[in-house]
């Protein structure tokens, strides 16, 4: 049983570009790999009733200065003032 | 005396002594990265301020400050741990300039402690792998024979402990990237419970996986490290808030009291069998002195590797979403417009296993899918710490291998993704079950180094260290050393 992907389909989600050749690798792969993780849906789960992590704790709501933005902005590939340039989003 | 063959209470020792400098010492790891790493490719970049660093550490020393826990003492960081300035790649091209705006609260407590990073090592891209082959800029060998890999994903972190390059590195383990190669390496590797050390500042893979751990040649040492990180951190609210208890005191009690369960899932289909037999041995160590051998099972183990590979690639796939050319790291301008800075940035700054890896986990998520992967993966992730749960009431810690091969040669499975993920077997379920789990050095099978993994019940990493010690104490391994 293969699982069916749409490898264009899901580079498109995931946006990355794959050329001609990855695409028909990742096209032999990726059934193979699913079709090995998918024997999970066989499997009925029995009730459990602990969460899997800790509850988040959560800290005070409080404004506090942050000296990393110039060294932040600094890493930046187009910057303007204090922002990160960016192409138009809606053109 | 050989400066880089000290132990953490060896070094401070000859420094409380005056046998020897932290300047000294630096320059000796640094003479041996100079000489040994050219062959083997572990280290990415030497940090400028080592040396500086080091003299700080003298001055501090001879003005009569009592030493801090871990006073000049030399130490690898994995590159995917930023610090302040320098160059953090997380073995990718897409970061191959990034210079980190801040320092991951692991390394900064290393640091307040006064150890000394002198190397930053190699890994897999973003930590995806299992023999540090998919690094963008370097495979890593492995000193026992330089024909094999180290494993992965911290590979670089565990050479350059066994090649005498640092008394201690950090690595990270989301499946077993200290554990396996520390198995691979003859070292020590050590994953704590998630939740014991921050992960401010370690370039995420999957966020509910993820922790940060020291690579060692004795359980002491990771020990004194460990210590020295632990701890509730502000900056990474999945950390615990009670204060972590001392594991140091209590590290030779030895095991006369244990339950020692070994879980019949970890020694049958695809562990070679004389790994198994090694293993096997090694618990008979511990029946003599007294521990009781408990055999156990964890039912839902086989099943352990596809629910890892569902939830890991993701998680992953959410995490790499902010690698899109905008805010820092590699970005296409050239191409067109918003839409195609993000695919031709991720296209040329991303390798295969991390191509693949965002795309399965694409679509695990993807509309229609979730349910029957991620979320179920999530259900029986549920299970397994369940069953975990059940087995740590009737024994104190679980014994298996670490990994499921020794070392095996370069380029022999890159061309399988499958059969790379295999290497993962025996250790991710410490991982999905969010419990501490350490690999320590148990013998050789055909010349190469087999590890011995451990596991202990979540926030027991006292008890977890005792069982560790304690096989170094009666057994030689870990003190072997790679010609």
């Amino acid at each position: 049983m293969h699982v069916q992907t749409d490898v264009p389909k899901i580079a498109e989600l995931a946006r990355i570009t794959l050329t001609s050749d990855e695409a028909a690798t990742f096209s032999e792969q990726l059934p193979r790999i699913l079709d090995y993780v998918s024997q999970l849906q066989a499997v009925t789960v029995e009730q459990v009733a602990a969460t899997p992590m800790s509850p988040i704790a959560v800290r005070a709501d409080a404004v506090s200065s942050s000296h990393v933005v110039e060294a932040i902005l600094a890493e930046a590939p187009e910057r303007q003032d204090r922002f990160w340039k960016v192409k138009a989003v809606f053109s | 005396m050989n400066l880089t063959q000290l132990t953490i209470a060896e070094l401070q020792a000859g420094y409380r002594d005056r046998k020897f400098s932290c300047t000294e010492v630096v320059t000796a790891y640094q003479e041996q990265i100079a000489k040994r790493d050219g062959a083997l490719g572990a280290i990415l970049r030497q940090p400028a301020m080592s040396l500086d660093q080091a003299k700080e550490v003298d001055q501090r020393l001879a003005s009569g400050s009592s030493p801090r826990p871990l006073e000049g003492v030399p130490v690898a960081i994995k590159d995917n741990l930023t610090m302040t300035g320098e160059i953090a790649t997380a073995g990718s091209r897409i970061l191959e300039n990034y210079r980190a705006p801040y320092t991951a609260t692991s390394v900064q407590r290393l640091i307040d402690a006064g150890a000394v990073p002198v190397a930053r090592t190699n890994l897999d891209e973003f930590a995806m792998g299992t023999s540090t082959e998919t690094s963008a800029f370097q495979p890593t060998k492995n000193p026992w024979d330089t024909k094999l890999v180290p494993g992965g994903s911290s590979g670089g972190s565990a050479v350059a402990v066994a090649a005498d390059f640092a008394v201690g590195a950090l690595g990270s383990d989301t499946g077993g990237s200290i554990r396996q190669p520390a198995a691979f390496c003859n070292v020590v590797g050590f994953k704590p419970t998630y939740g014991r050390i921050s992960r401010y500042g370690l370039i995420a893979l999957a966020s509910s996986l993820d922790q940060v751990g020291p690579f060692t040649r004795t359980v002491e040492d990771a020990a004194r490290m460990y210590q020295v990180m632990a701890g509730f951190d502000p900056c990474d609210l999945t950390t615990r808030r009670e204060p972590p208890e001392d594991v140091l005191s209590g590290l030779s009690k030895g095991v006369a009291d244990m339950k020692i369960g070994l879980p019949k899932e970890f020694f049958g289909e695809g562990v070679d069998p004389e790994i198994a037999e090694v293993v096997q041995a090694a618990a008979k160590v511990y029946e003599e002195a007294g521990a009781t051998l408990v055999e156990v099972s964890i039912p839902h183990a086989p099943l352990a590797l596809a629910t890892y590979y569902i939830i890991q690639p993701a998680e992953a796939s959410s995490n790499l979403a902010r690698f899109d050319g905008i805010r820092y790291g590699l970005s296409v301008r050239e191409a067109g417009g918003l839409s195609e800075i993000y695919r031709h940035t991720r296209a040329q700054g991303f390798g295969a296993e991390v191509k693949r890896r965002i795309m399965i986990g694409t679509f695990s998520l993807s509309a229609g899918y979730a349910d029957a992967y991620y979320h179920q993966a999530n259900r029986v992730r549920a299970m397994l710490r369940e069953e975990f749960h059940r087995a740590f009431d009737q024994v104190d810690v679980l014994l298996t291998p670490t990994s499921p091969t020794v070392a095996f040669p370069l380029q022999a499975k890159i061309q399988d993704p499958l059969t790379m993920y295999l290497a993962d077997l025996l250790t991710v379920p410490a991982n999905l079950a969010n419990i501490p789990a350490i690999s320590i050095p148990t013998g050789f099978v055909h010349d190469l180094p087999v590890g011995l993994q451990l596991m202990g019940r979540e926030w027991d990493e006292a008890t977890l260290l005792r069982a560790a010690a304690f096989y170094q104490s009666k057994t030689d391994w870990h003190t072997r050393r790679p010609a």
